[in-house]
C-alpha cells in the first residue's frame, strides 16, 4: 500500500482508495475497539465513530508519523467518549477508590492467546479496563491518563495498581485451571 | 522477570488482536462521508448563484445606464416629471439660436411663465399630448396637480424624437454676482413652487405604491393561509430539532469612498445631465471650463446585529439590520448663503448654502444609511476552531441623511442640502472572514468590501457614483441559551 496515494485519494473523496483504507485498518481496529468495551457490537460503533472522524480529519494528518498510530489515537479517544457518554458504562467507571482490589507486582507468563487475554480485560471495572488499556497496551503515561480521563495521575496508577492485580490474579487462575484441565485429559 | 515484563507480553498479545467488523459498519461509514460529498453541488450552487446574481445585476446597471431606455426611464421618475423637460434633439446652430431666443423671451421680468418651443412644430412631429400637459401645468397651480396629471406628466415626459421642447419656469438670468463672479446664478422664487409641485406628485405616487404593496401583502396572506396546515405540520417537526438559528451583532470600520466602478474613485458628483445639458442655456461666447476638486475617501463604520442559520457545517445564511455610516471628503472655497437657482429645474434645493470652488477649506460629505445585509457564508477549510469564511450578498440599503456636495459645473459651485435623488441602495458585499474562539464564543474577523450598485444620481453620463466601503468587519456570535 502506498500510504501518500491512498491518502491523496482519499482526501479526494474516491470511493475505492476509502474503502481501501477502511479495510486496511479495520480488522486491527476493532481489536483495539473490543478491548476497551464489553461486547462486540459496542466495539462495532466504536469503530463506525471512529472511523468516520478518520475520514473526516484526513486532511488533518500531517503524514509525517505514522497512520496507523494517527488512527489508533483517534479510536482510543472515540472509545474514551463512548465509554463516558453510554449510561450502561457509568456504573463502573467511576475513578473513586471505592474498591479496594490486592495490589500484586507478579510478573505471570502469558499462556493465553490475544483473544483470551483480552477477555479477561473486559471483564475488569469499566474504568480500571480503560487505564490498564491506556497504560499497558497503548503506553500513554499517568501524566497523559490523567489529563485525558481528568483525574489525578495518582488516581490513575492506583487504578492501573489494583486493575494488574486482579488480572494477574484472573490469569493465573485461569492458567492454573487450564493446567487442571490438560492433566486431567492426560 | 522484570515488573515491565507483564506490561511487555500483554502487548505484544494485544498487537495481534483483530476481528473483522461486519459488512454495516461500511455502509454506514460509506454513507455518512458520502452524505458530505453529495450536499457539495447544491452547496456550490447555492453560494454562487448569488455571486451570479450580482454581477448580472451589475452588468446590467452599467450597461443600461446609457441606454436610450435608460434615459426615458430617468425622464420618467417624478423628479424630471416636475422639472418637466423633455428630451432634446440634438444640439445645432439653429436650435441654439431659438434657445438664445427662448432665453431672451424669458429674461424679461413680467414673462415668469412657461416657455414653449412651438416654433419648431412645423418644423417637427408634434406631440400633442405632451403640448396638452404642458397648457395644463400653465393654468394649473404646481401645488393642485391631480393624479390624471401626473399621469400625463409621465407620459409627456418619455421623450420622442421631433417632440417640443418643453422648459417651464425658466427664469434664467446670468447676471453678474455682487462679488464679481459673473457666473454665480441666482435662485429664483419659482424654484419653490416647482418643488411644492414635485411633493405632489411624489405623494401621488407614494399612494399607489402604498395599495400596490397592500395588494402584495393581501396576496402574501391568501398564500400563507392556503399553505398554513403545512406550515404548521412542518414547524411541529422542526421543533424536535434543536435550533440552528445563531444571532450575533456585528460592528466594523474603514474607509468610504464615491466610486465610479469598484476601484476607481469619482472625481467630483456633477449634478448635469445629458439631459438638462441639452436644456441649459449655450455657452457664453467666452467659454470657462471649470473643474471641481477631487473626491478623497473618508472615515466609515458600521454596526449592527444579524440573525443566521446553518445549513450545513460548511454553509450558512446570515440577515441583519446594520446602521452604515460613509463619508467622502473633498476640498471647497469658502461657503456661500445666496439665494440660488437652478438653471436646470432639476435640482431640488431645501435651502440656499453652496460652497465656492476652491481649495480653501475641506469638506467631509456624510452619508447615513440603514441597511438590511443578507448574505451566504462558505467556511472554506474544515477547521472547526479557525474556521475561514467566506461572505457574499447584497444589502438594501436607505440613505436617512446626507450632507453631500454637489458640483454644478456651469456655476462652478457645490451645492449643499441637495435632494438626494437615490436614497434607496442597493449595495453588493464580500468579506473573508477568520473565527476563533473566546471564552467558548465564537468570534469572526475580516476584511470586508461593499460597493453600491446603485448610483447616486439618476445621471446617464456615465458617473452616477456608487457607495464604496472596504474595511474591517468584527463579528461576534452570541452564545445560546
Amino acid at each position: 500500500m502506498d500510504q501518500n496515494k491512498l491518502l491523496n485519494d482519499c482526501l479526494r473523496h474516491k470511493a475505492s482508495a476509502q474503502r481501501e483504507l477502511y479495510e486496511h485498518f479495520a480488522h486491527s481496529m476493532l481489536g483495539l475497539c473490543y478491548r476497551y468495551t464489553k461486547s462486540m457490537a459496542d466495539a462495532e460503533d466504536v469503530l463506525q465513530e471512529g472511523f468516520i472522524k478518520v475520514f473526516k480529519n484526513l486532511h488533518q494528518f500531517n503524514g509525517t508519523g505514522e497512520l496507523g498510530a494517527w488512527i489508533r489515537k483517534i479510536m482510543v479517544n472515540t472509545a474514551i467518549n463512548y465509554l463516558k457518554s453510554e449510561s450502561r458504562y457509568q456504573y463502573d467507571l467511576s475513578f473513586a477508590e471505592k474498591n479496594l482490589h490486592p495490589v500484586s507486582d507478579d510478573n505471570p507468563e502469558l499462556i493465553l492467546n490475544a483473544k483470551e487475554l483480552a477477555d479477561l480485560i473486559r471483564q475488569l471495572p469499566t474504568g480500571y479496563q480503560m487505564i490498564f488499556n491506556m497504560h499497558a497496551v497503548e503506553g500513554y503515561t499517568h501524566v497523559e491518563i490523567g489529563k485525558i480521563l481528568g483525574v489525578h495521575e495518582g488516581t490513575s496508577k492506583s487504578q492501573y495498581a489494583r486493575a494488574r492485580a486482579l488480572l494477574i490474579t484472573w490469569i493465573s487462575r485461569n492458567t492454573l485451571d487450564n493446567k487442571t484441565d490438560m492433566y486431567a485429559r492426560k | 522477570m522484570r515488573e515491565n515484563e507483564f506490561e511487555k507480553q500483554v502487548r505484544e498479545k494485544m498487537d495481534h488482536l483483530g476481528f473483522d467488523p461486519r459488512d454495516t459498519v461500511w455502509t454506514a461509514v460509506d454513507k455518512e462521508i458520502n452524505k458530505e460529498k453529495k450536499r457539495r453541488i447544491p452547496l456550490f450552487w447555492l453560494f454562487f448563484l448569488p455571486a451570479l446574481l450580482m454581477a448580472g445585476g451589475a452588468y446590467y446597471l452599467i450597461e443600461h445606464k446609457g441606454s436610450p431606455d435608460a434615459i426615458a426611464k430617468n425622464l420618467q421618475q417624478p423628479e424630471l416629471n416636475k422639472n418637466q423637460i423633455s428630451q432634446p434633439e440634438p444640439k445645432s446652430e439653429k436650435k441654439d439660436k431659438k434657445t438664445e431666443e427662448l432665453i431672451d423671451k424669458n429674461i424679461k421680468p413680467e414673462e415668469n411663465s412657461t416657455i414653449q418651443t412651438s416654433q419648431r412644430n412645423s418644423q417637427r412631429k408634434s406631440s400633442a399630448e405632451s403640448k396638452k400637459s404642458a397648457v395644463a401645468n400653465k393654468k394649473t397651480p404646481s401645488g393642485s396637480i391631480d393624479k390624471k396629471q401626473s399621469g400625463e406628466y409621465r407620459q409627456n415626459s418619455i421623450p420622442e424624437k421631433g417632440d417640443d421642447i418643453v422648459i417651464e419656469n425658466y427664469n434664467h438670468k446670468s447676471t453678474q454676482s455682487e462679488t464679481g463672479n459673473p457666473n454665480k446664478n441666482v435662485l429664483d422664487s419659482t424654484a419653490g413652487k416647482v418643488i411644492a409641485g414635485l411633493a405632489v406628485n411624489n405623494s401621488v405616487l407614494d399612494s399607489s405604491a402604498g395599495k400596490a404593496i397592500a395588494g402584495i401583502t393581501a396576496n402574501k396572506n391568501v398564500k400563507k393561509d392556503s399553505v398554513s396546515e403545512s406550515a404548521a405540520a412542518k414547524n411541529k417537526n422542526q421543533k424536535t430539532k434543536s435550533s440552528t438559528w445563531q444571532f450575533g451583532i456585528t460592528g466594523g470600520a474603514g474607509i468610504s469612498n464615491i466610486n465610479q466602478g469598484l476601484f476607481s474613485s469619482v472625481k467630483t458628483l456633477n449634478i448635469t445631465t445629458a439631459a438638462n445639458a441639452a436644456a441649459y442655456p449655450p455657452a457664453p461666447a467666452n467659454p470657462t471650463t471649470y473643474s471641481s476638486s477631487e473626491i478623497k475617501p473618508g472615515f466609515s463604520f458600521e454596526t449592527g446585529a444579524y440573525v443566521q442559520r446553518n445549513l450545513s457545517r460548511r454553509i450558512s445564511l446570515s440577515a441583519g439590520l446594520n446602521y452604515h455610516y460613509y463619508s467622502a471628503k473633498i476640498k471647497t472655497g469658502d461657503k456661500g448663503n445666496a439665494a440660488l437657482y437652478s438653471p436646470y429645474n432639476t435640482t431640488s434645493f431645501t435651502g440656499n448654502t453652496f460652497y465656492q470652488n476652491g481649495n480653501v477649506q475641506t469638506f467631509t460629505e456624510q452619508y447615513h444609511l440603514i441597511e438590511i445585509p443578507v448574505s451566504a457564508n462558505l467556511q472554506l477549510n474544515k477547521s472547526s476552531r479557525v474556521p475561514f469564511i467566506w461572505e457574499v450578498g447584497l444589502s438594501l440599503g436607505y440613505i436617512v441623511s446626507s450632507n453631500a456636495l454637489y458640483y454644478d459645473p456651469n456655476a462652478n459651485i457645490y451645492i449643499a442640502n441637495y435632494q438626494q435623488p437615490n436614497r434607496m441602495q442597493v449595495n453588493a458585499a464580500t468579506a473573508l472572514m477568520i473565527g476563533f474562539h473566546l471564552h467558548k464564543n465564537e468570534m469572526q474577523v475580516g476584511p470586508q468590501l461593499q460597493y453600491g450598485l446603485t448610483g447616486l444620481l439618476n445621471t446617464n453620463d456615465g458617473n452616477p457614483g456608487h457607495l464604496f466601503y472596504g474595511g474591517l468587519k468584527i463579528s461576534y456570535i452570541l452564545p445560546k441559551k
